[in-house]
């Protein structure tokens, strides 16, 4: 770009052509901006190319979920409640990736406040997987995931709770990390479970992964949970460590992580992936720890727990959805406003919060599980110590068909099994594309030591460049590029 | 059943969420299903051991107590859709 600077209006002249052709296939998008608004922020981009002072996402077009706040931007967190909501800030990391020049094109579908592994728990339309349509793309941030792999973005933000970033990164093909709790800014993201939510990126390559988190990681005086960076040298640095080889660690393999639930197609394919991983030097080793059997319910009390605390403040008065207050009581005004903003599964998890959070109930289910999550945490970090990364299938599944899993939620919950883990402990862990079953995407995880994400990008760099499926391309969109 | 019902109702107007009668039984069985999978936690021995509710930060961040500037009360205001002279408009609760 920087050769050439007048790439970036025909970049953008593609970019808009294949959004022209697959995006009513596939609905990555709650809010497109539109090509002049995109335009017109390019025009910027480019002098500052001619100059000489463009930032390191100069050209590039980023898709941005809708739970992160943009300021002048409709913010919505797939929401009726949320529907004509206008941020009057950005978040830190828009901030920042703004600050590099990256140009934002849209809004991307998600779960309603990204309660949902599926993307169908939208309130205004379900995304599908560009691999096949009739599948769903992962989620919650599945608009996100979609954007990247169907090439209407070169790379998306997503927030990942109990796996939200990697769910869909696995089911579409792409990259997705879950960084360290507290490497990446909150400030602007609408909260779910504030002790597990993290931003994180959505790319094609690692590489691209770790240009982004360089950016938008870091302490902010505005997010007291925020963590200063301490990597030697940029990410980037560590990814072309990884690209070149020159990279040792070790991998565990949890049985727990592998055996029931996990679809055979999806254990073989990983197999396979762990006997490249040997064939090229690779140490893994296998064990079992029971008490990860206890990760989803545990994971479950503590979200819908921190979501009915959190989501206590839509109240119609100040943003969202609103009821006329005058000459009503206060608890008809609040009671009906959420009622008609909130869909079936926020409702659930609101009520199954409030319950586990209420006297006499607290002590048997939300202390309990917290106990749990140490034991899980303590767990894992002790394996942690021994090996450098835990490994596992992201997803124990291919891409359900749409409607396949929503119909039960327990089967819904069932299949963030394995990403869970991270966010229960604060560990960063990143899906990588491994593989393509009967035209499906597969991801393989990894689980990291808390705040080495360099580590964790070396390795990832190095498994994908011996899986080598680099460029991976939907057959729907092959046809258009 | 009519007890549960109730319950559910109770838990409903804490949440502040209404739930209609014939949402009642629907999500009444969802949510025991949901709870019998929470019960799975009660085969963990947990005696001893201190509940985790965040991963442990090194220090708190900290901040000198002094004067910034926030949002302009027009841009505070500017998604309420009831204001009286620069206040958002509430329900009487007394």
């Amino acid at each position: 770009m920087a050769d050439n600077p007048r790439y970036i209006f025909e970049y953008i002249d593609e970019t808009y052509e294949v959004i022209e052709k697959v995006e009513d296939k596939i609905r990555s998008f709650i809010t497109l901006r539109s090509k002049e608004d995109v335009l017109r922020d390019a025009k910027k981009v480019y002098s500052k190319l001619i100059e000489g002072k463009a930032g390191r996402l100069a050209g590039v077009l980023i898709a941005i979920k809708d739970n992160i706040s943009t300021k002048g931007l409709r913010t919505t967190c797939a929401s009726k409640i949320l529907e004509d909501y206008i941020p009057p800030y950005d978040a830190t990391v828009i901030t920042k990736i703004k600050m590099e020049d990256a140009i934002i094109i849209g809004k991307t579908n998600m779960d309603e406040f990204a309660m949902g592994s599926t993307t169908e728990n939208s309130a205004f339309f379900p995304t599908r997987n560009p691999w096949d349509p009739n599948r769903v793309p992962g989620g919650s941030s599945g608009g996100s995931a979609t954007a990247v792999a169907a090439l209407e973005s070169l790379t998306a933000l997503g927030s990942d709770t109990g796996g939200s970033i990697r769910a869909p990164a696995a089911f579409t093909g792409c990259v997705g990390l879950k960084p360290t709790y507290g490497l990446v800014s909150r400030y602007g993201l609408i909260a779910y479970a504030s002790s597990m939510d993290q931003i994180g990126p959505i790319t094609r390559t690692v590489m691209d992964s770790a240009l982004i988190l360089d950016i938008i990681s870091g302490l902010d005086p505005h997010d007291a949970t925020s963590l200063e960076k301490r990597f030697p040298k940029p990410l980037t640095y560590y990814a072309e460590k990884g690209y070149r080889g020159d990279v040792e660690f070790s991998i565990v393999v949890l049985e727990e992580m592998v055996g029931e639930g996990v679809e055979s197609a999806v254990r073989s394919s990983f197999m396979r992936t762990i006997r490249k991983l040997e064939a090229n030097g690779i140490n893994v080793e296998w064990t079992s720890r029971p008490i990860i059997k206890y990760a989803l319910p545990t994971y479950y009390i503590i979200a819908m727990a921190e979501a009915s605390s959190n989501l206590a403040r839509y109240d119609g008065l100040r943003y969202g959805l609103h009821e006329s207050v005058e000459g009503r009581s206060w608890y008809e005004v609040f009671a009906k406003v959420r009622s008609r903003g909130f869909g079936k599964e926020v409702k659930r998890r609101i009520l199954l919060g409030t319950y586990v959070l209420s006297a006499g109930y607290y002590q048997a289910y939300y202390v309990r599980a917290s106990k749990v999550r140490r034991l899980i945490r303590d767990t894992l970090n002790l394996l942690l110590r021994k090996y450098d990364f835990i490994a596992s299938p992201t997803m124990p599944v291919l891409p359900p068909r749409l409607g396949e899993r929503i119909v039960d939620p327990l089967k819904l919950y069932a299949i963030d099994i394995n990403t869970v883990l991270a966010n229960l402990a604060g560990l960063p862990a990143i899906s990588i594309p491994s593989d393509v079953v009967d035209g499906l995407p597969v991801g393989f995880q990894l689980i990291g030591n808390e705040l080495r994400e360099d580590e964790l990008i070396s390795a990832s760099a190095f498994i994908e460049s011996i899986i080598n499926l680099a460029p991976l391309v939907p057959p729907m969109v092959r046809s258009y590029v | 059943m009519e007890n549960l019902k109730e319950w559910v109702k109770r838990i409903s107007r804490l949440a502040l969420i209404e739930v209609s009668e014939d949402e009642v039984e629907p999500l009444l069985r969802d949510i025991l299903k949901i709870i019998d999978f929470f019960n799975k936690l009660r085969e963990v021995n947990v005696e001893g051991i201190e509940p985790l509710f965040m991963t442990p930060r090194e220090k708190p961040i900290v901040r000198e107590d002094e004067v910034s500037k926030g949002l302009s009360s027009e841009e505070a205001l500017a998604n309420a859709k009831e204001t009286v002279d620069n206040y958002f408009k509430a329900p009487k609760t007394v």
